[in-house]
């Protein structure tokens, strides 16, 4: 297979296929990342497409010194930042609906602990769980174990050392732990 | 070499292990049987690996790609209209000084309204109607004695014609013209 950085190399020369191949390649990745991230389907769809078109404005700034992947995912993760942001004042009117539901649920799983979730059910709370998982945590979370990436590359990617990628990991797994006990899966 | 915890949880982590040594993978096996902390902790991320893997992976949907190459598509067109519309940026940009954008936009704005004073004077004060200023000085004497009609000289009595009655002689005059 043709290296991502020889399609980075064609883009920067001026080929407008060259990053139609790139997009292609990695933007299950990214919007796995950015479901993960921001929580719903149409957010994650849209915070994709502005960063591979972010991606494909800056391509010259970048070094060829990472890999373009690793590159492409601190794009994405940003615009997730700037996603949450711009959208958590639009959310905050929301909140109080959700919140109910979301305590409607609870009080409903705790009165019929018996009751067998149902797998899409099971995977809606579990997805819940991360999504109230501070932001750094949730990202870890995501990347270490629904992207597969290593700690070394998490650390090269959120610019820390693997040290603070595992400790980070490891609140995370606890703070997940903790959020699904609560939920009775099985 | 004995490894502490911390080591071994970092090293020994589901993704890590492909990449440790054979010597090193006994270390943190042995390591885990002894350590009961670590034990619970590698428990735990076993455990929630399997919680998160039970989760189906987020399909995009099937038109985001063709989504994406369309936006960029029209980026590339624009940027060509860009061209047209801030061409100071562009060639600030091309030679790489890289400015403040504020300071393109307002270069940029103070380019267009010179332009546009330039257009407006070119269109509108470039005539060959005589001016108001050319009315009351005409550029030769001829003129003026057929605008001034029964008046053949000028003087003093004819300034004074002209200012008691101003309707019959249409230009305004000033005193200064007949010296
Ligand atoms: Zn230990």
């Amino acid at each position: 297979m043709i290296p991502d950085e020889i399609y980075v190399q064609k883009t920067i020369e001026g080929d407008p296929e060259a990053f139609n191949e790139l997009v292609q390649r990695h933007h299950a990745r990214i919007y796995g990342l950015a479901y993960r991230m921001l929580g719903n389907p149409d957010d994650a769809s849209d915070a994709t497409q502005e960063a591979f078109l972010e991606a494909y404005k800056s391509i010259q700034s970048f070094q060829f010194q990472s890999k373009f992947l690793t590159w492409m995912y601190r794009v994405g993760i940003n615009v997730c930042q700037q996603y949450k942001r711009r959208s958590e004042s639009r959310q905050r009117a929301l909140t109080s609906y959700t919140k109910d539901i979301q305590e409607r649920d609870a009080q409903y799983t705790s009165e019929y602990p018996d009751r067998v979730l149902l797998k899409t059910e099971r995977d809606q709370l579990i997805q819940q769980a991360i999504d109230q998982l501070p932001s750094k945590q949730r990202l870890v979370i995501t990347l270490f174990y629904m992207q597969q990436m290593k700690y070394r590359e998490i650390a090269e990617l959120l610019d820390c050392s693997e040290g603070t990628v595992a400790s980070r990991l490891n609140t995370a797994v606890r703070n997940l732990k903790s959020k699904l006990e609560g939920l009775n899966l099985h | 070499m004995s490894l502490d915890c911390k080591q071994v949880i970092e090293k020994f982590s589901l993704h890590q292990q492909p990449d440790l040594t054979y010597q090193e993978k006994i270390e943190c096996r042995r390591h885990l049987i002894e350590c009961k902390t670590c034990q619970s902790e590698y428990e735990e991320m076993l455990h929630t690996a399997a919680v998160l893997d039970s989760i189906p992976d987020p399909v995009p949907p099937p038109e985001l790609v063709e989504r994406i190459q369309t936006q960029i598509r029209e980026t590339d067109s624009r940027s060509v209209l860009d061209f047209l519309v801030n061409p100071i940026a562009r060639i600030l940009v091309a030679v790489k000084l890289g400015p403040h954008p504020t300071f393109v936009n307002y270069t940029a704005m103070l380019f267009y309204l010179m332009l546009t004073i330039f257009m407006v004077k070119l269109t509108f004060f470039n005539s060959t109607e005589p001016s108001p200023v050319q009315l009351t000085r005409p550029p030769s004497p001829h003129v003026r004695i057929v605008r001034l009609g029964d008046v053949k000289h000028a003087s003093l009595e004819a300034v004074k014609v002209e200012k008691e009655k101003p309707n019959e002689i249409p230009i305004q005059s000033t005193p200064s013209d007949f010296q």
